[in-house]
């Protein structure tokens, strides 16, 4: 149905008069710029505040580049690849597609932080929820850049790399599983992006057109949470001793859920947490360096934060439960038979 | 039109209010997402001209983090510049999803989840909790952005070590593991902390480096083991400094908390001997010639 007049929107600035805006941006940028050269150099602040901070811009510092570059794949899916282009290539059976999608990561290697914008985008472009989180929880484990960094840090001992692998990619596809049995897979949404997708659907103008405005939309949607996250992170890591999980390391058990918790609180890339926890080695067994290797990369408190902005709350509770057994149970196989 | 679309139309309008506070709402929208993109990314950039991104990650992610940077600069300069759409809030419930722009309540729901406003939802508490927590977090990434703009970089400082447990970990990659060696013709000249360290760790006779010449800088932390020792500590970072190992070799040195405060930057000059203190953890410490205070390295981790 035509739009009546009174629907038609009223362009303030229609499309030649780009130039006011534009300005206004650029004096921003400007005025950003001197801010932060005429910072002072020297300001007394508390020790632990500064610490605090440091550890939490350096988390972030460290993940800005993966979240644009998550946003712009997500550009490029929803915006650019004609429709069918990925879909095509996918099996129809549900298991073997999940199966096929949770692979994806092997073409598109971001890591954890960059894959929920990149996410969202999948189920803006169609995919379905249990398709979409089976490709958010495989996609930062089952990629290239982190199958090579796992094995320049341990090699094929203990086969912590193919426990990593298939860890990853079983459990990913057993989330994806039992959500793909949820009777209204939406609901697993939050109500603000479920409405986002209602809306993607109906988007209408050139395509740089639409790629500037998602890129608003996705920023809008992650830069809060991954802010909140990482301070998040930064705050456990001046909270919590790390020397008292260390101590747990030589228990088969107890060395387990150590390194568990840590991958919870810390918060670090998949893609370098190999050379992170390997520093580890020799105080944890192997099946604790595994959990820590498949949990990190699926739950922690930076990427909970950024996963709400997409999913409820109950669906989160879901599937951090899922994730700690599953790994929990891994890590105790794995130390029982290596 | 159903009363439950309705019942969300009005639940909507209560939302978005007259135009002008939906033009608030936009302008917010734009600034709590492409703003704040654009204010990290440029405090970014500049810790990157500035040589200063050191301080938060490995330099070897500088050319990933400067280009992805400046790309977020360009995209939010092109969010914030594009002309802004006012829609009329009189069409019809069919062109609701027409409208171009979210609203800040839009992202109190996804900061929340909360379903109130756009569902209709009855309950006033829950609406209300949410509005808070949305503004509560609008307000924090606004503060946060403004102190990451004007706060001055720092490194972390000793408390960080001592929480971390200093040489708790190995930190025996391979690349350690090709360079660090005990031999008779070793070169140590080029040994950092980290090497040192290592090499006291992996060793099973550490007792042959005894009068080994070594220098280093590098921030003092309390031994444990020795109140005459004080550990020569440098940070470790292999990808951001979340990840951080404090690093660290022992330095006997009767007296020093008269001298020097714990997360003081000194050199140390001298050379490895037994430890004359058998409490001691290792059978060996560094027995040094001179302790100078030095200011703070400009790159004050290893890597």
């Amino acid at each position: 149905m035509p739009p009546s007049d009174s629907a038609r929107a009223t362009v303030r600035n229609p499309s030649g008069s780009w130039r006011t805006p534009a300005i206004g941006a650029g004096i921003v940028l400007l005025v950003l710029v001197a801010i932060r050269a005429l910072s002072p150099e020297q300001l007394d602040l508390p020790q632990a505040f500064n610490d605090f901070f440091t550890l939490t811009l350096s988390v972030l510092i460290e993940s800005l580049p993966f979240i644009v570059l998550g946003v712009l794949l997500s550009i490029l899916v929803q915006v650019w690849l004609p429709a069918g282009v990925i879909e095509r290539y996918l099996p129809a059976n549900p298991v073997l597609r999940r199966a096929c999608i949770s692979l994806l990561g092997m073409l598109l290697p971001v890591c954890e932080c960059g894959n929920v914008p990149l996410a969202r985008g999948l189920i803006m472009r169609g995919f379905t929820v249990p398709e979409s989180i089976t490709f958010l929880i495989a996609a930062p484990i089952l990629n290239p850049i982190v199958i090579v960094t796992t094995h320049a840090a341990f090699g094929w001992d203990s086969g912590i790399l193919v426990w990593r692998i298939l860890g990853g990619f079983v459990l990913a596809n057993l989330i994806g599983w039992i959500y793909s049995r949820h009777p209204r897979p939406t609901s697993l949404l939050t109500p603000a992006f479920e409405e986002a997708c209602r809306r993607e659907e109906h988007t209408h103008g050139t395509r740089l057109g639409r790629s500037v405005e998602q890129f608003q939309t996705e920023a809008r949607a992650v830069m809060p949470a991954l802010i909140i996250g990482c301070s998040l992170a930064g705050a456990v890591q001046v909270l919590v001793p790390r020397s008292a999980l260390v101590a747990l390391g030589t228990n088969p058990v107890l060395s387990v859920a150590a390194l568990m918790l840590l991958a919870l609180v810390i918060s670090i890339c998949s893609n370098v947490d190999a050379f992170f926890i390997l520093s580890f080695g020799s105080t944890f067994l192997p099946g604790a360096i595994v959990a820590f290797l498949v949990l990190g990369p699926v739950v922690d408190v930076k990427l909970l934060a950024l996963m709400r902005t997409t999913f409820t709350t109950r669906t989160l509770t879901q599937i951090t439960l899922i994730a700690v057994l599953f790994t929990g149970a891994l890590g105790l196989v794995v130390n029982l038979v290596s | 039109m159903s009363a439950d679309t309705g019942r969300r139309d009005a639940a909507r309008d209560r939302a978005i209010g007259t135009d002008g506070s939906d033009e608030t709402n936009e302008r917010g929208s734009r600034w709590l997402g492409a703003g704040l993109i654009l204010v990290m990314s440029v405090c970014a950039l500049w810790l990157t001209v500035t040589g200063q991104l050191a301080i938060y990650v490995n330099p070897g992610n500088t050319p990933f983090i400067a280009t992805m940077s400046s790309i977020a600069v360009v995209l939010s300069v092109a969010v914030l510049a594009r002309p802004r759409v006012r829609h009329d809030h009189h069409h019809e419930h069919e062109h609701d999803h027409e409208h171009e722009h979210p609203h800040l309540d839009d992202l109190v729901h996804e900061v929340d989840g909360s379903t109130s406003a756009l569902t209709g939802d009855p309950r006033p508490t829950r609406r209300v909790l949410s509005g808070v927590l949305g503004v509560a977090t609008a307000a924090f990434c606004a503060i946060f952005a403004l102190a990451f703009l004007v706060l001055p970089p720092r490194a972390l400082s000793a408390s960080v070590a001592e929480i971390r447990d200093v040489n708790g970990g190995l930190l025996l990659t391979d690349a350690t593991d090709q360079t660090v060696q005990l031999a008779a013709d070793a070169d140590y000249s080029t040994y950092g902390l980290r090497e040192w360290a290592a090499l006291l760790r992996q060793s099973t006779h550490p007792e042959s480096l005894i009068a080994t010449p070594f220098e280093a800088i590098g921030f003092v932390t309390a031994s444990d083991e020795s109140e005459d020792s004080f550990v020569l500590t440098r940070f470790v970072v292999s990808h951001c400094a979340i990840d951080a190992q404090p690093v660290g070799v022992t330095v006997y040195s009767p007296g020093w908390e008269e001298r020097f405060e714990v997360g003081a930057w000194v050199t140390v000059d001298g050379s490895f001997a037994t430890a004359p203190d058998s409490s001691a953890g290792s059978p060996v410490s560094v027995a040094p010639e001179s302790v100078d205070p030095t200011p703070e390295p400009d790159v004050p981790y290893e890597y």
